[in-house]
């Protein structure tokens, strides 16, 4: 019955959305950008469904075991806020890109600075610092696959068979298909997600005294601040601004403000961005603090799998296999516009400039094509031993990417950005970044703050010095 | 009359205050609406006032443009 699920749920909507892809015809705009041509509500949900992934499904329910509903509130505000940025960016970026036919966020950045390096070393983080998060999609379905087929798929076995229908999928559909599927997963996972709560809520006697029961057991999962205080004020703080800096600098997000079919579109989709966390991010929380009740004590990574486990135990066999296989469909939702987005600036930013012979639109997307799989392979090997849980490796690739912001910035709104001071920012912010990580920097440098808000500070410092208004 | 960007800038770090409250009130850990803590609906609350604000600063941002 589970592989009957599966296999008819992928391929409705991944199927589905390659009726029609062109694969002989496609330009680099239509394969990379289904040629700037989506509507608010496209636009929409494939900016939340590339967005919410893994870190969603697995992440936030196992943060709600870990920390509590204060998670929920860091989650959804801190989204909520990246609302405004994408608004203050996106909107630039959409432009500027209509206008001079970007298609890459290292291209704007070129022909906004006439900084060859700087636009290089700009595209060179951006793919660099999203191949974790990347792998983060790919583990995270691993897991669920293993644990919806009771371990008859082992997780490497999972990881590879996911693996290789991304591929196969993404070269096939591009932009267009990889869009089309978003809508339908961003649909699907927010009707599931919500059948899911109400279900296990029921199971656990209702919703009101699921967390009674819940905070019977652990009253801090109910406190402001989280278990053990983890979310004090200065933690606070720096996972709010977090979240308005890092989410518009991710590289397969930042690509979705070219393909508005126009300024509106893009507009009305970030107000939508900022209102659906309010609902979406409560779900996973909350069957993560009810996971106290049915499983006690979980620590380390088995924390990751709290989400699956309580829909095992408490809905039906049928139902958990099909929000678990939408689970799956929404991790590939991410990766394919991640694999999309870095193959796309690994073709344009680093070997079309370079390549000593004219390079026409079908050998450009032949090796966008290539390198979706040579990426997707490379994700792939990190998947089969993650070297972090779920969590911390979305942490650090999100501090990587957040660091690029103050250049976004500052080359979208300011315009006369001198590119020396924007790579000795982006240089020290990372070589800062790798010694907060490795130790070789305490963290009381970071004053009670979450290290990244130190390299953010000395990211928009020394870019900014480098700025002068036209 | 057309508001300046000071007034936006102001009206966002007084949002922002409004998000760090944690820092100074304890709002303790009582319950309400299915068993959901109080300090929620405050943060809720907080929410749906920034998405307000967010449609109005758009207003604005793209009103000037066309001005």
């Amino acid at each position: 019955m589970i592989y009957i699920i599966l296999v008819v749920y992928l391929g409705i909507t991944f199927g589905g959305s390659l009726f029609g892809a062109k694969i002989k015809e496609a330009t680099p705009e239509s394969y990379f950008l289904a040629n700037r041509n989506l509507k608010t509500f496209a636009l929409f949900f494939t900016i939340l469904a590339t967005n919410f992934s893994a870190f969603y499904f697995l992440g936030f329910a196992g943060e709600g075991y870990r920390i509590g509903f204060a998670h929920y509130i860091i989650m959804s505000l801190g989204t909520a806020l990246a609302g405004g940025t994408i608004i203050i960016i996106g909107s630039r970026v959409w432009q500027l890109g209509k206008e001079h036919g970007y298609i890459t966020p290292s291209e704007l950045v070129y022909g906004e600075t006439g900084s060859r390096p700087l636009a290089m070393l700009f595209s060179g983080v951006m793919i660099v610092f999203t191949l974790p998060y990347l792998a983060l999609q790919i583990v995270g379905g691993g897991y669920i696959l293993e644990n919806l087929t009771d371990g008859d798929l082992s997780y490497s076995l999972a990881v590879v068979l996911l693996t290789v229908f991304t591929i196969i999928y993404v070269i096939i559909g591009g932009m267009t298909s990889v869009a089309k599927t978003d809508m339908k997963q961003g649909l699907i996972v927010f009707i599931f997600m919500t059948l899911g709560v109400i279900l296990i809520g029921h199971d656990l006697g209702g919703i009101t005294t699921a967390n009674v029961k819940a905070a019977e057991l652990v009253p801090e999962l109910f406190s402001q601040n989280g278990t053990n205080s983890f979310y004090s004020p200065k933690e606070w703080f720096s996972w709010i601004i977090f979240w308005i800096i890092a989410i518009p600098m991710f590289p397969q997000l930042f690509m979705r403000f070219y393909i508005a079919k126009d300024l509106k579109n893009l507009r009305q989709s970030a107000i939508l961005y900022a209102l659906a966390p309010l609902f979406i991010s409560i779900l996973p929380v909350m069957i993560g603090v009810w996971g106290h009740i049915s499983f006690p004590g979980l620590e380390g990574n088995e924390i990751d799998q709290i989400m699956p486990l309580m829909l095992k135990k408490h809905t039906t066999e049928v139902f958990a296999a099909i929000i678990m296989t939408g689970a799956i469909a929404a991790f590939m939702s991410t990766l394919d516009s991640q694999l999309l987005a870095l193959s796309t600036m690994f073709t344009r930013d680093f070997y079309v400039p370079y390549s000593k012979k004219v390079i026409d639109f079908k050998k450009e997307v032949l090796i966008g094509r290539v390198i979706v799989g040579l990426l997707a392979v490379f994700g792939m090997f990190i998947a089969f031993n993650p070297f972090d849980s779920i969590f911390d490796m979305g942490k650090m690739s999100f501090s990587g990417i957040a660091i690029l912001f103050p250049i976004g910035l500052a080359v979208t709104r300011f315009k006369i950005v001198k590119p020396l001071f924007s790579i000795v920012a982006i240089i020290l912010a990372i070589i800062l970044l790798f010694a907060f990580h490795y130790g070789w920097i305490s963290l009381s440098w970071a004053f009670g703050f979450e290290p990244f808000i130190l390299l953010i500070v000395v990211s928009f410092v020394i870019t900014f010095i480098g700025v002068r208004k036209r | 009359m057309q508001k300046k960007p000071i007034f936006w800038i102001a009206i966002f770090f007084i949002f922002l205050i409004l998000t760090q409250v944690t820092s100074f009130i304890d709002f303790g850990m009582n319950t309400s609406v299915l068993g959901l803590p109080n300090w929620l609906f405050y943060f809720s609350a907080v929410h749906v006032l920034f998405v307000v604000l967010l449609f109005y600063f758009d207003q604005y941002l793209f009103k000037e443009k066309e001005v």
